[in-house]
C-alpha cells in the first residue's frame, strides 16, 4: 500500500478477478490509518462489496524510553547516541533475545560495532541485518533468530516487514521512532508473552526525540495513526505489468484496458495515457522516428499484443521489479568472498587503501571495477562509514502534530510524561530565551553570528517538506534583495543563513500559492530525480552490470546508463515522454512530500507568528546548525567545533 | 570560443582546456577528444530499451563546430569513439564515412578504446594508432597510467571524470578535465549520451571543470 509493489499486486488482482470471477480476496493490516481507503485498494470497483471486520482493539504497546541521567541539555544533531551505550547493554544484558533496530544502515554498523567491542564474548550471539547484506546472510540470520540462536540481531528497516519469525524477548529502537506505526510495527516483534504486551525501549539520539517517543505513546494510546495513500496512474508500473502480460498469452488491448480501470490505481486512467503506453511499449513512443530499431511488443494480426522475441521476453523476466535504487557496487573478498552491496556514490568517495565498515567489518579498499569493490580486511580501525540512501525518511505529521501537542502543555507548565519531564531543563532554556512552538504558534528565531545573520523556523512538517519550504522561504526573501543563503533542515524546522537577512513580510512568506510565486522546487527535484526515472522500461540496465544475464556476464555493460542519464536524455530528446512527467509528479509527492509542504503553508498563515531576536543558538536552533556545519566540515573539525559551541552555550543557560 | 578556454602546459607543449569538452594542441595544431560513444542509444534501443534518438548527430555536430572553429590539420580521438561494433550498426557506419568525407582537409587519428569494434571500417579516412603512441613528448592513450608518478606524459581519456561540487545544500555535477601531476590529463566524455566518473581531489592532482561556457579550475576542498 503507497508503494509501486502495491500497484503492481492490484493489476495482479485485477487479472486473477478476471480469469477467475468471484475471487476471494482477504487483506490484513494493523497499522494502517486508512483502512476505507486500503479496503477500496485491494478490492477495486468491488468495493463496495468489501467488508471491513475489525477485531478488538489493538494490543497494548508499552511504548518506554531509556532516560539519561542528567539531560545533556543541548542536543546534538546526528549524534549518535552511542552515549547511552551503557543503558542499552544493561538492557541486553538481561536473559533472552532482542533486536536492536536501528534508523540507517550506518547507525546499524555503528551500533554493532559498539556492542562487539563491549561484549566481545557474544561474537556468536551477535547478528547485524541491512539491506545490503548478502541475502543467504540475512536468511541465516532469521533462520537463527527463530531458533534461538542470536542473543541480539541489530537491524534496519529490512526486519520491518513481512519477514515471519517467532517473537524475540525484547525490541530496542534507536533514534527518532518517525512514525507512530512504524514503532508499533516494530515493537510487534515482541511480546507474544503471557500478558501478551508488546514492549520497546526507545533510546534517544539526542535529547529532543525524548519529545517524539512520549508523543508516539500518546498517539498510540489515542488510536492515532499513519494513513498510506495509494499511489495514482503510475504508467511504469502499467508499462511493465503489459509487457508481462505479452510475455505470456498476448493481451486484448481493449478487454485489458477494462481489466485495468476496475483497480484502485487506475480507475481514472484516461484514454491518452493508455494509448502512450501501449505506443511506449511497441514502438518506443508516439513519435515512431525518435526510436528506430526499437521493439519490445507487437501488435499481431490477430489484433493481440505479443512479446517481439524471445531475446526481449527473457530480458524482462530478468529485469521485472519496482524498486528502484542507486546502482549498487558488490563488495568482495579479494580471495572471492561476497560481502554484499553498497551504493556506488558512496564507494565513489573512498581511495584505494581507505578503511571503511561494513557488514560489522573493517575493510581495506583495493580498487573497484566493473562495479565490484574489492576489499581486504583491515586491521586498523574503521575510518569510513557507509552512508546510505535511506536516512532521508521524514517525522509523520501525525506524530510531528502529536510532538507540538505536547510542546504547547509544556508551555502551559504540564509535564505529564516522564520523558517530558526529563526534557524540563533544556524546554525551559528554550522557552527563555525565545519561545515553545506549538499547534498555533510557529516560532521564529533570527540571531546573529559571525557567519552572518541566521533565521530559524519551525514549522514541524518533516525534513522532506523543509526542504522545499527552505529553498522557497529562501527564493522568495531572494525577491528583496539578491542574495545567497545557505541551508540546514531537520524535522522539526530549517535554517537560513546569509550575509544579511532581510525583514519578514509574514503576508508574502506565507503564501501558499507556491506556484504563482514561482518557488518551483527545481533543485530538489533535479537531485531527487534519479529514484523515479530508474524504474519499469529504464530500470533493468540501471543495474545491468550486477544483476545481469545468465552466462553473457560482460556484454551487458554496454548497457549501462545511470538514471540521472536516462532522464537529461529523455528532456532533451523525447520531452514529451510520459514518464518524465510521472517522474515529476513523483518526486513532488514522494520526494519533496508538496501537499505536506503545502499543508504546512496553509497551518502557517493561522498560526500565530512569534519572531524573537536571539542572542544565541536556542536548543531547537542547535541541531540545525550542527547539521549545517558538518556538511562543510571533516569528522575531526566537526566534533571539535560542536563540543566548543555546547560549552558556550552551557555556560549561558547556568 | 577561443576568449573561454584555459591553457595548461603539460610536458612541455601548451594544451587549452575547451569549454566544449575537448583539447586544441596549437604545436601540433589538433584537437585530442575522447569518449564520444556514438551510436549508444541504438544499441540500447536495439536491446529493447526505449532510448529516444538524436545523440551521435548532435555530438558529431557539436564536433563539426570545433572543427570549423579551429580550422585543426588533425583530429585525434582518444578511445570510445563507438559504443558498439560498427559491424552491429551499419546505419552509423555510413553516417560515419558521410561526415568524414565531408572534412577533407583534417586527417583524422584514433587510439582504440574498449568499445571500439570494427573501426578499422572507416579506414583510409580514419587512421588507427597504437595506445601510447608518441606525439611531441605526449603519449596518446585511452586508458590513464595509474602510475605515479608516470615516466612518460600521457593524454587520455576512458574515465569519464566529472566533478560534484556542492554548497549551501545545493549541488551539480559538471564534466572535468583532471590533470595528474605534470605528467598526465584526462578529458572529459565528449559523446552526449555519457555518464561521468565522480573524482575527488588528490594528491598531486588538479581539477578543471567545465560549465559549457568556461572552464574553471575547482579547489581543494
Amino acid at each position: 500500500m503507497g508503494t509501486k509493489r502495491g500497484v503492481q499486486l492490484e493489476l495482479c488482482l485485477a487479472r486473477l478477478r478476471r480469469l477467475r470471477p468471484g475471487l476471494r480476496t482477504w487483506g490484513l493490516s494493523a497499522t494502517l490509518g486508512n483502512l476505507g481507503e486500503a479496503r477500496d485498494t485491494l478490492l477495486g470497483e468491488d468495493s463496495h462489496n468489501g467488508r471491513l471486520i475489525e477485531g478488538p482493539s489493538a494490543r497494548p504497546v508499552a511504548i518506554q524510553a531509556l532516560l539519561p541521567e542528567g539531560c545533556e541539555r543541548f542536543p546534538w544533531a546526528g549524534h549518535l547516541g552511542t552515549r547511552l551505550s551503557e543503558g542499552v547493554l544493561a538492557h541486553l544484558d538481561q536473559p533472552g533475545t532482542c533486536l536492536l533496530f536501528t534508523n540507517t544502515r550506518s547507525q546499524a554498523e555503528r551500533w554493532f560495532e559498539t556492542i562487539l567491542h563491549a561484549r566481545s564474548d557474544w561474537l556468536e550471539g551477535l547478528g547485524l541485518h541491512h539491506g545490503s547484506i548478502d541475502r543467504r546472510l540475512r536468511q541465516r540470520i532469521e533462520t537463527g533468530l527463530a531458533g534461538g540462536e542470536f542473543r541480539c540481531v541489530v537491524a534496519t528497516s529490512s526486519l520491518d516487514l513481512g519477514v515471519d519469525f517467532s517473537p524475540v524477548d525484547r525490541v530496542v529502537q534507536i533514534g527518532s521512532p518517525k512514525g507512530i506505526a512504524r514503532l508499533a510495527q516494530r515493537a510487534g516483534r515482541s511480546g507474544h508473552q503471557p500478558d501478551g504486551r508488546s514492549a520497546i525501549l526507545c533510546v534517544p539520539t539526542h535529547a529532543l526525540e525524548l519529545a517524539e517517543i512520549a508523543a508516539a505513546r500518546r498517539a498510540w494510546q489515542a488510536g492515532v495513526i499513519e494513513a498510506r495513500p495509494p499511489l495514482q496512474n503510475s504508467l511504469d508500473v502499467l508499462a511493465q505489468h503489459l509487457v508481462t502480460l505479452a510475455t505470456g498469452e498476448g493481451f486484448d488491448p481493449t478487454e485489458t484496458l477494462a481489466e485495468v480501470r476496475t483497480t484502485h490505481a487506475y480507475r481514472a486512467l484516461e484514454d491518452s495515457a493508455w494509448d502512450w503506453v501501449l505506443a511506449f511499449i511497441t514502438h518506443g513512443g508516439p513519435v515512431l522516428a525518435a526510436y528506430p530499431d526499437f521493439q519490445r511488443v507487437v501488435e499481431a494480426a490477430d489484433g493481440r499484443y505479443r512479446i517481439a522475441s524471445r531475446q526481449q521476453a527473457s530480458r524482462h523476466r530478468m529485469s521485472i521489479g519496482t524498486i528502484s535504487s542507486d546502482t549498487a557496487v558488490s563488495v568482495r573478498y579479494q580471495g572471492g568472498g561476497y560481502i554484499g552491496s553498497i551504493e556506488e556514490s558512496f564507494i565513489a568517495r573512498l581511495k584505494p587503501g581507505d578503511v571503511f565498515l561494513f557488514g560489522g567489518r573493517s575493510l581495506e579498499l583495493i580498487r573497484v571495477r566493473d562495479l565490484t569493490a574489492w576489499v581486504r580486511r583491515a586491521h586498523r580501525r574503521r575510518q569510513a562509514i557507509p552512508r546510505w540512501q535511506g536516512g532521508r525518511l521524514p517525522l509523520s505529521s501525525e506524530l510531528a502534530d502529536q510532538v507540538l501537542s505536547l510542546l504547547a502543555e509544556a508551555d502551559q507548565g504540564r509535564w505529564q510524561e516522564p520523558e517530558m519531564a526529563a526534557l524540563r531543563p533544556l524546554l525551559a532554556v528554550q522557552k527563555r530565551w525565545s519561545s515553545l512552538p506549538g499547534p498555533d504558534r510557529l516560532v521564529i528565531e533570527r540571531t546573529r553570528s559571525r557567519e552572518g545573520e541566521h533565521l530559524f523556523i519551525y514549522p514541524f512538517a518533516g525534513r522532506l517538506a523543509h526542504e522545499g519550504l527552505a529553498t522557497l522561504v529562501a527564493w522568495r526573501l531572494a525577491g528583496y534583495r539578491p542574495a545567497t543563503y545557505s541551508m540546514a533542515v531537520n524535522d522539526y524546522g530549517f535554517e537560513l543563513l546569509g550575509r544579511e537577512m532581510p525583514a519578514l513580510d509574514t503576508a508574502s512568506l506565507g503564501d501558499t500559492d507556491h506556484r504563482r510565486s514561482g518557488g518551483r522546487p527545481a533543485r530538489g527535484h533535479e537531485r531527487q530525480r534519479t529514484g523515479p526515472a530508474s524504474v519499469s522500461g529504464y530500470r533493468p540496465h540501471c543495474r545491468a552490470g550486477l544483476s545481469g544475464y545468465p552466462g553473457r556476464g560482460k556484454s551487458n555493460r554496454q548497457l549501462q546508463a545511470s538514471s540521472g542519464l536516462m532522464f537529461d536524455t529523455l528532456s532533451r530528446y523525447d520531452p514529451d515522454n510520459r514518464l518524465l512527467e510521472q517522474a515529476r509528479r513523483e518526486v513532488l509527492e514522494s520526494a519533496l512530500e508538496v501537499e505536506r509542504l503545502r499543508h504546512a503553508l496553509e497551518r502557517m498563515t493561522t498560526q500565530e507568528w512569534t519572531i524573537n531576536h536571539t542572542e544565541r543558538l536556542t536548543p531547537l536552533a542547535f541541531p540545525l546548525w550542527a547539521e549545517r556545519l558538518r556538511n562543510r566540515l571533516t569528522t575531526q573539525s566537526w566534533e571539535d567545533r560542536v563540543a566548543k559551541m555546547i560549552g558556550q552555550l552551557e555556560k549561558a543557560a547556568s | 570560443m577561443s576568449t573561454t578556454d584555459l591553457p595548461i602546459q603539460l610536458a612541455g607543449q601548451w594544451l587549452q582546456l575547451l569549454p566544449e569538452r575537448a583539447v586544441y594542441w596549437p604545436g601540433q595544431r589538433a584537437l585530442l577528444l575522447a569518449d564520444l560513444h556514438l551510436g549508444k542509444a541504438a544499441a540500447f534501443r536495439r536491446a529493447g530499451v526505449p532510448v529516444p534518438a538524436g545523440q551521435s548527430a548532435a555530438t558529431l555536430t557539436r564536433l563539426s563546430a570545433l572543427i570549423d572553429h579551429w580550422q585543426p590539420e588533425r583530429v585525434y580521438w582518444l578511445g570510445d569513439i563507438l559504443h558498439t561494433s560498427l559491424a552491429t550498426d551499419r546505419d552509423l557506419e555510413a553516417r560515419l564515412h558521410a561526415w568524414l568525407e565531408d572534412h577533407p582537409g583534417v586527417q583524422f587519428h584514433a587510439v582504440p578504446g574498449n568499445h571500439d569494434a570494427a573501426l578499422e571500417r572507416l579506414a583510409p579516412a580514419l587512421t588507427l594508432l597504437t595506445e601510447g603512441t608518441q606525439r611531441d613528448g605526449l603519449a596518446l592513450c585511452h586508458y590513464p597510467d595509474e602510475a605515479t608518478p608516470s615516466a612518460q606524459p600521457w593524454v587520455a581519456g576512458h574515465l569519464h571524470p566529472v566533478v560534484r561540487l556542492s554548497g549551501g545544500g545545493d549541488a551539480l555535477r559538471l564534466p572535468a578535465f583532471i590533470v595528474q601531476g605534470d605528467w598526465g590529463l584526462i578529458l572529459p566524455a565528449f559523446g552526449e549520451f555519457t555518464g561521468g566518473a565522480p573524482m575527488g581531489p588528490g594528491d598531486g592532482r588538479r581539477r578543471f571543470v567545465t560549465t559549457g561556457a568556461r572552464v574553471v579550475e575547482v579547489g581543494r576542498d
